[in-house]
C-alpha cells in the first residue's frame, strides 16, 4: 500500500538502483585493484590509477551518495524531493559517464568518447544541483546541514567542470600550466568541497540520530562550515593565479573545520541514550579514526618539505588512497548498514506497522557478514597502505585481496537485502483472521 | 465492552468475533463484512456511526443487534463525545450539484467503477488513489460504488478534496472528487497540518483519557511501530500522548491514512511532544 501513502520518501526506483550500481562499482574497483599492484610504484598520474580513482569516486563514492540523498534529503530538509525523474535522469547520466570515463582512462584513450563521459558527467552533476537546490528551496526551515548539503553539491558541479575542462585540454592543450597543476584542483576541491562538506552535513544529522544523541548548540558546525569553504576558495584562488608558499594554512583551515566536525560529533555524542554500538556504528568511527591519516598528510603534501622524491611519490598515493578508500570508503560501508536496511523495511512493511509483528531493518541482513566485511576491510586497508609505503608489490597484492573479499561480502549483503521478500506476517488483532 | 457510536467495527470483532454475523444480519449491505478481505479493508476505518450511514439504518439497529452478544451501550454520558467524533466524518450532501461540478465538461470528468471489485472481494483502494492522484486543476474523479465511501471520503477530504455525493439508488452511489482552485497550493507543500486547535484545548477535552508514551531513547523505526501499535489499541474517544525527539517525518502519512489527527507541541530543540486522536 506504500504507493498510496502521502510519504516524503521517494519510490524505491529513485534510491535503489544507487545502491546496486555502487555495490557492483565497489566489486570493480577491487578487482581492477588487483590488476593495478604494478601502478603504485610511480607517479600519482598513471592511467591505471586515474581509472581506480574515478570508479572509486564517482561510482562507488558519489553513486552511493546521490542515492542515499534522495532518501536522506527529506528527512533532514522535512520536505518532498523536488524531482523523481531528475533523480532518474542523473542516475544514467552518472552511471553511463562513469563507466565511459573508466574505459578511457584504463585505455588512455582521450579523444571523443573521453568528452561524451566527462560532458554526461557534467550534465548529470547540473540534474543533481538543481534537484538539491530546488528540494532546499521548499524546505520549511534552513538548517546548517541544509547549508552543508547544498555547498557540496554546487563543489561537486566545479569538480565536474574542471575536469571536463581538464579533458578538453588532453587534445586541445589551450591551459597555460601544466596537467597536474589543475589535477591538484580538481582532485582537492572533489575531496574537500563535495566528498567532506556532505559528509559532515549528513553525519552531523545521522550521527547523533543513531546514538540517539542530541546536539546542544551547532555553533562548531558553522565554525566548521566557515572554515572549510575558506580554507578552500582561499586554496583554489592562490591556486589559480597567486602560488604563494600559503598552502599549509588552507590546509590548516579545512583540518581545522574537520576537527570542530569532530569535537561537534564527541560533544554531542555524550548525550547519547543508546550505549551498545552496532557494526554498522563501529565502522563509522572507525572511518573518523582514518580520518587522522588524510589530515597529517595534507600538510606534507601542500608544504614544500625536502622529502627523496620516491617516498614523495608514495605519500602522494597514501595521501589518495587515505581520502577514497580510507575515509569515504568506511563511512559508506559502515552507513549503508544503517539507511539501507531502514529504506528497504519501510519500503516493505510501511503500511503493516502496528497491524502485524514486522521484522525490524537490522533483521533483514546478515550480521556475521557484515563483521567479516569490516575486518577485511581494515586488513586490505592497511595492507595496501604499507605495501605503497613499502613498494612491496606483494603486500599491495594482498591489501587487493583485502578489498575484493570486502566489496563481495558487501554486495552480498546488500543484494540479500534488495532482494527481500515480505514475510507472511502474523496478524495481532482477530479482524484479519479467516473464519 | 461499551460501545457508542464512535467505536470502531474492528474493535467490536476483535471483542467478540460473532459481531460480524450479528452486523450482517441488520442488512444486506453488511454481507460484505463476512468476506475477510472486505472485513480487513472496512473494518478498521470505519465507525458504528460511519457504518449505520453506508447502510442506510438507525444506529440504535447496531445496539439491538450487539446488546444481546455483552457490547454494553454507552450511556448518556457518552454522548458529548459521540457529538465531537460524528464532527470528524464527513457530512455528505446528496443536495444539489455544487458549481464547480455542473460547470466542468462531461470529458474532464474520469470514472472510476469499482462494483465489480467491491463485489468479488477486491479491495479497490490502491485503484482509486492511483486514479486519485490523476485529479488536476481542471478534472474530477467519479467513483461509482454500491455504498458511500465513508472511509476514502475522509481520507481524501483531509487531503483537501472536495466531494459530492449523489445517491443514485440504494445499491449505486455515485462519488466525485475534485480540488477546489485556492486549496490547490497548500496541500502540495505542507505534509503537516497546522492544527486547528491549540495543544493545551486538545489535552483538556481529552483530560483523563490520555495514554501517554515516551519513544525518545528508542532507535528508528522502533518509535513508529510503537507508536502505530498503541494506537491499534487506543479506544476511540481516547488519546495517545506521544514524547518524541523530533516531529516524526515518516510518521505523518501513515496516520493520515489511518484517519488519525496530530496535535504537535515543540517543547525544546530535543522534544516534541505529540497528541494523537481520532
Amino acid at each position: 500500500m506504500s504507493t498510496a501513502t502521502t510519504s516524503n520518501s521517494p519510490g524505491k526506483w529513485v534510491v535503489l538502483p544507487h545502491y546496486v550500481f555502487a555495490a557492483l562499482a565497489f566489486v570493480a574497483l577491487s578487482i581492477l585493484l588487483l590488476f593495478s599492484t604494478d601502478a603504485f610504484s610511480g607517479h600519482y598520474f598513471h592511467p591505471k590509477l586515474l581509472t581506480l580513482t574515478h570508479v572509486a569516486a564517482l561510482g562507488w563514492a558519489t553513486m552511493l551518495i546521490f542515492g542515499a540523498l534522495y532518501q536522506l534529503l527529506p528527512v533532514v530538509l522535512e520536505c518532498k524531493l523536488y524531482s523523481e525523474k531528475l533523480a532518474t535522469i542523473a542516475f544514467g547520466f552518472l552511471g553511463a559517464g562513469t563507466i565511459l570515463l573508466a574505459w578511457c582512462f584504463w585505455n588512455f584513450e582521450l579523444g571523443h568518447v573521453m568528452h561524451v563521459a566527462a560532458c554526461s558527467l557534467v550534465i548529470s552533476f547540473i540534474l543533481f544541483n538543481i534537484n538539491v537546490i530546488q528540494t532546499a528551496r521548499l524546505a520549511p526551515k534552513w538548517t546548517i546541514e541544509s547549508d552543508f548539503i547544498v555547498t557540496s553539491a554546487i563543489w561537486l558541479l566545479v569538480t565536474g567542470i574542471v575536469g571536463l575542462v581538464m579533458v578538453l585540454n588532453f587534445t586541445m592543450a589551450f591551459l597555460p600550466v601544466e596537467h597536474t597543476h589543475y589535477l591538484k584542483l580538481h582532485a582537492h576541491i572533489g575531496m574537500a568541497g563535495w566528498f567532506l562538506l556532505l559528509i559532515i552535513g549528513v553525519g552531523a544529522k545521522l550521527i547523533p540520530m543513531f546514538l540517539l544523541a542530541h546536539a546542544e548548540s551547532f555553533k562548531k558546525l558553522n565554525w566548521s562550515y566557515n572554515l572549510i569553504n575558506a580554507g578552500l576558495v582561499f586554496f583554489i584562488f592562490d591556486h589559480l593565479f597567486f602560488h604563494t608558499a600559503l598552502l599549509p594554512v588552507y590546509a590548516g583551515l579545512v583540518v581545522g573545520g574537520v576537527l570542530l566536525f569532530m569535537l561537534f560529533i564527541y560533544e554531542t555524542s555524550k548525550t547519547r541514550q543508546r550505549h551498545d554500538v552496532d557494526l554498522g556504528m563501529k565502522q563509522t568511527f572507525v572511518a573518523l579514526g582514518l580520518l587522522v591519516l588524510p589530515i597529517v598528510l595534507v600538510f606534507i603534501v601542500s608544504s614544500k618539505v625536502a622529502l627523496p622524491q620516491q617516498l614523495l611519490s608514495s605519500v602522494y598515493l597514501v595521501y589518495g588512497i587515505s581520502v577514497f578508500l580510507g575515509f569515504i570508503s568506511a563511512i559508506i560501508l559502515g552507513q549503508t548498514f544503517k539507511t539501507l536496511p531502514f529504506i528497504v523495511w519501510m519500503h516493505a512493511y510501511e503500511a503493516y506497522v502496528g497491524r502485524f509483528k514486522t521484522p525490524l531493518p537490522k533483521d533483514l541482513y546478515n550480521h556475521t557478514i557484515q563483521r567479516w566485511q569490516n575486518i577485511s576491510y581494515l586488513l586490505g586497508f592497511i595492507l595496501l597502505i604499507t605495501g605503497i609505503l613499502l613498494r612491496n608489490q606483494q603486500l599491495i597484492l594482498a591489501g587487493a585481496i583485502g578489498f575484493t573479499i570486502t566489496s563481495l561480502l558487501y554486495t552480498a549483503n546488500v543484494f540479500q537485502l534488495l532482494m527481500h521478500k515480505v514475510q507472511e506476517l502474523k496478524p495481532f488483532s482477530y479482524g484479519n483472521a479467516s473464519v | 465492552m461499551n460501545i457508542a457510536a464512535n467505536t470502531k467495527i474492528s474493535a467490536l470483532i476483535k471483542e467478540n468475533p460473532a459481531a460480524i454475523y450479528a452486523i450482517a444480519s441488520i442488512n444486506k449491505h453488511f454481507e460484505k463484512l463476512r468476506n475477510p478481505v472486505l472485513r480487513k479493508i472496512l473494518a478498521s476505518r470505519v465507525t458504528i456511526a460511519d457504518a449505520a450511514r453506508i447502510g442506510g439504518c438507525d444506529i440504535e439497529m447496531f445496539y439491538q443487534k450487539l446488546e444481546p452478544l455483552g457490547f454494553i451501550v454507552g450511556n448518556t454520558a457518552n454522548t458529548d463525545t459521540l457529538k465531537q467524533n460524528t464532527m470528524q466524518t464527513p457530512e455528505t450532501t446528496t443536495g444539489t450539484q455544487p458549481a464547480y461540478l455542473a460547470q466542468l465538461p462531461e470529458q474532464n470528468i474520469l470514472t472510476l467503477d469499482v462494483c465489480e471489485d467491491i463485489a468479488t472481494g477486491n479491495d479497490p483502494f490502491l485503484k482509486i488513489m492511483n486514479a486519485v492522484e490523476e485529479i488536476g486543476g481542471n478534472n474530477a474523479l467519479l467513483i461509482i460504488n454500491t455504498f458511500e465511501p465513508t472511509p476514502l471520503i475522509a481520507i481524501l477530504k483531509k487531503k483537501g478534496y472536495s466531494f459530492w455525493t449523489d445517491v443514485k439508488n440504494e445499491n449505486l452511489v455515485y462519488t466525485y472528487f475534485w480540488l477546489e482552485q485556492e486549496t490547490d497550493e497548500a496541500p502540495q507543500t505542507e505534509t503537516i497540518k497546522p492544527a486547528k486547535n491549540s495543544f493545551e484545548d486538545m489535552m483538556s477535552r481529552f483530560a483523563g483519557k490520555v495514554k501517554r508514551i515516551d519513544v525518545r531513547a528508542m532507535e528508528m523505526p522502533q518509535p513508529m511501530v510503537t507508536i502505530l501499535g498503541e494506537l491499534e489499541v487506543l479506544p476511540a474517544d481516547e488519546a495517545l500522548y506521544v514524547v518524541h525527539k523530533r516531529v516524526p517525518q515518516f510518521l505523518l502519512p501513515q496516520l493520515e491514512e489511518r484517519g488519525f489527527n496530530i496535535t504537535i507541541q515543540e517543547v525544546g530543540p530535543n522534544q516534541v511532544d505529540l497528541l494523537i486522536y481520532k
